[in-house]
């Protein structure tokens, strides 16, 4: 897979338009989104560490478990587009409110899990980290911004278009995990 | 919160467990070394030859269950055993399965057309383009294993049969008509891939007299149209294909044909790596269906197997040994195991019919014991090299 194809897999399945959509309208304080994204990017990376040992102990090679990883990304991108909008979640208070909804399940999404393992194998552990961590800062970014309904609306559209990359994205990893040796 | 933490975690865990069930179960690779790779080998070996007719014809299958000899034939299957064998001689040395190779080929030449400007094996009157490739790419591998030339002058006359089938796109018609005197314009599933290879082999034993450029059209019109022109929806994974380009020399290893070999790597790993998941029970039974029939698995194992001598030492394919090196090993692991023991054998009504054969729900045939065994024999040279590494 090219850089750029694991950004748009990477971004498209953190989807901080949609993430941001199922967080509480208000801004959201800095000290919580710092610690959402911390432990997303730390779980992101430790996910991509250990995908190769995780795989193993499992018996599955890393090109097989690239399809089941596409697999995930397909269904993800088409609830995403059919559902753009996820469960309100009630948050935590505080910073704590970074470790639930924003770490998880915000960021933490069966998705990222899978391509996390996914694509480590393929890309490396650096490379995959540095492009989950593209679409958590644009989703820290916008932690700051207050929602309106105009806001929402927009951010629920741009959702379903990396929704939509998801599921090229997921097509595309299908393909080359049947392709590979 | 915690109801909803719940909610989360526990669509998470269904979903893996849904996953690792139906999507990714566990691909089941038995540790295996050289010594049981070379005994399942010599166990086919004596499968083949102890049943074969003193007229050179091989038994053709056996339902051990209803102890049940099928006398149908198949002269392609004939031509592939005879290959197979000289293959084993080529790796193990094994006088067993020469001195079958060479009863198989006796069997053909007592049904040789002598057509003027070439010769083949026409059997039963026909003139099969798929039995006679492999005759001849078995009597290439024997002259290339022993040096003995006796069957030189038949081996070019039989070359230059298919090239007399062969058509100026690269396609070739699948066999001739002695009434007509013309080629039947027909094609079908293998004899192309396989006349490719016999050809490529010629151009080993007699380089530089054009056979390998007639090969290298074929293998092209396989890359390119084939599957098109010939009614098929997706790419046919050919291991006659992989043999052919395996054997080219390197001067005629255009970027098409390397193209072409990546993908026919990619095919036989998807094959392998999912026939690795089949363990035929259980939730496993329903999902993957019962371990896949043993000329289909071999093909997939000789075809890689194929690869790796051409991956190995072409930089451009440097990429695949890992993955092509990890895929022969495990496969060897798994078709060791599902072979007939003497001891499984001991069960069932004529042990003899089934030690050392692969059967497919029951039943097995010549050509389950030919594909695997040129799998194991191709396997060989890679857990070699793996268990001297290991140390």
């Amino acid at each position: 897979m090219s850089g750029w194809l694991l950004v748009v897999a990477m971004v498209a399945a953190v989807n901080p338009f949609r993430s941001r959509v199922g967080l509480r309208a208000d801004r959201i304080p800095i000290p919580a989104t710092a610690v959402g994204v911390v432990v997303g990017i730390a779980a992101v990376a430790a996910l991509a560490a250990v995908a190769a040992s995780l795989l193993d102990v499992l018996q599955i090679t890393p090109e097989t478990f690239l399809i089941a990883a596409g697999l995930v990304a397909i269904i993800a991108g088409a609830r995403t587009f059919f559902a753009p909008r996820p469960f309100d979640e009630p948050a935590l208070e505080g910073w704590r409110e970074g470790l639930w909804p924003i770490a998880f399940p915000r960021l933490l999404s069966p998705e990222v899990i899978a391509l996390s393992i996914g694509l480590a194998s393929q890309n490396g552990v650096g490379a995959l980290v540095a492009a989950a961590t593209g679409g958590i800062m644009v989703l820290a970014v916008l932690t700051r911004v207050r929602l309106t309904e105009r806001r929402i609306r927009l951010l629920t559209a741009l959702g379903a278009v990396l929704a939509m990359l998801l599921v090229v994205a997921g097509i595309w990893m299908m393909i080359e995990g049947i392709r590979d040796v | 919160m915690r109801r909803r933490l719940a909610v989360h975690l526990g669509v998470l865990l269904v979903g893996a467990g849904v996953l690792r069930v139906a999507v990714v179960p566990a691909e089941v690779c038995p540790p295996v070394d050289r010594a049981a790779v070379e005994a399942a080998a010599r166990g086919a070996i004596g499968w083949l030859a102890s049943h074969q007719q003193p007229s050179g014809r091989f038994t053709y299958g056996y339902h051990r269950g209803e102890d049940r000899i099928n006398t149908s034939y198949n002269e392609a299957r004939h031509g592939g055993v005879v290959m197979s064998l000289y293959q084993a001689h080529a790796v193990l040395g094994s006088d067993a399965a020469l001195a079958a190779a060479d009863l198989g080929v006796a069997f053909a030449l007592d049904d040789l057309f002598d057509h003027g400007d070439w010769t083949a094996w026409a059997p039963g009157g026909a003139v099969p383009v798929g039995a006679n490739s492999l005759l001849l790419a078995g009597l290439a591998i024997r002259r290339l294993d022993t040096g003995d030339p006796a069957h030189d002058e038949l081996m070019q006359a039989m070359g230059r049969f298919l090239l007399a089938q062969q058509q100026p796109d690269g396609s070739v018609f699948d066999s001739f008509d002695r009434s007509a005197d013309a080629p039947i314009p027909s094609y079908s599933l293998y004899s192309t891939g396989e006349a490719s290879w016999a050809l490529a082999l010629l151009e080993r034993v007699f380089p530089g007299e054009g056979w390998g450029e007639a090969a290298g059209l074929t293998l092209d019109y396989m890359a390119t149209r084939r599957d098109r022109v010939e009614g098929r929806l997706s790419r046919l994974p050919d291991h006659w294909a992989a043999y052919t380009v395996a054997e080219l020399p390197p001067r005629l290893l255009t970027e098409l044909r390397l193209d072409y070999t990546r993908d026919l790597a990619g095919y036989f790993g998807m094959r392998l790596r999912f026939e690795a998941q089949r363990r035929g029970d259980g939730i496993n039974l329903v999902l993957r269906w019962f371990p896949g029939p043993p000329a289909g698995v071999g093909t997939s194992a000789e075809g890689i197997g194929a690869l790796h001598r051409l991956a190995a030492s072409e930089p451009a394919l440097a990429d695949l040994v890992d993955n092509i090196e990890e895929r022969i090993v495990c496969t060897a692991g798994f078709m060791v195991r599902r072979q007939e023991t003497a001891e499984t054998a001991s069960v069932w009504p004529r042990p003899q019919m089934v030690e050392g054969a692969w059967f497919y729900r029951g039943y097995s045939q010549m050509d389950d014991q030919q594909h695997v065994l040129s799998g194991l024999l191709s396997a060989i040279p890679v857990i070699e090299r793996t268990q001297e590494e290991a140390g």
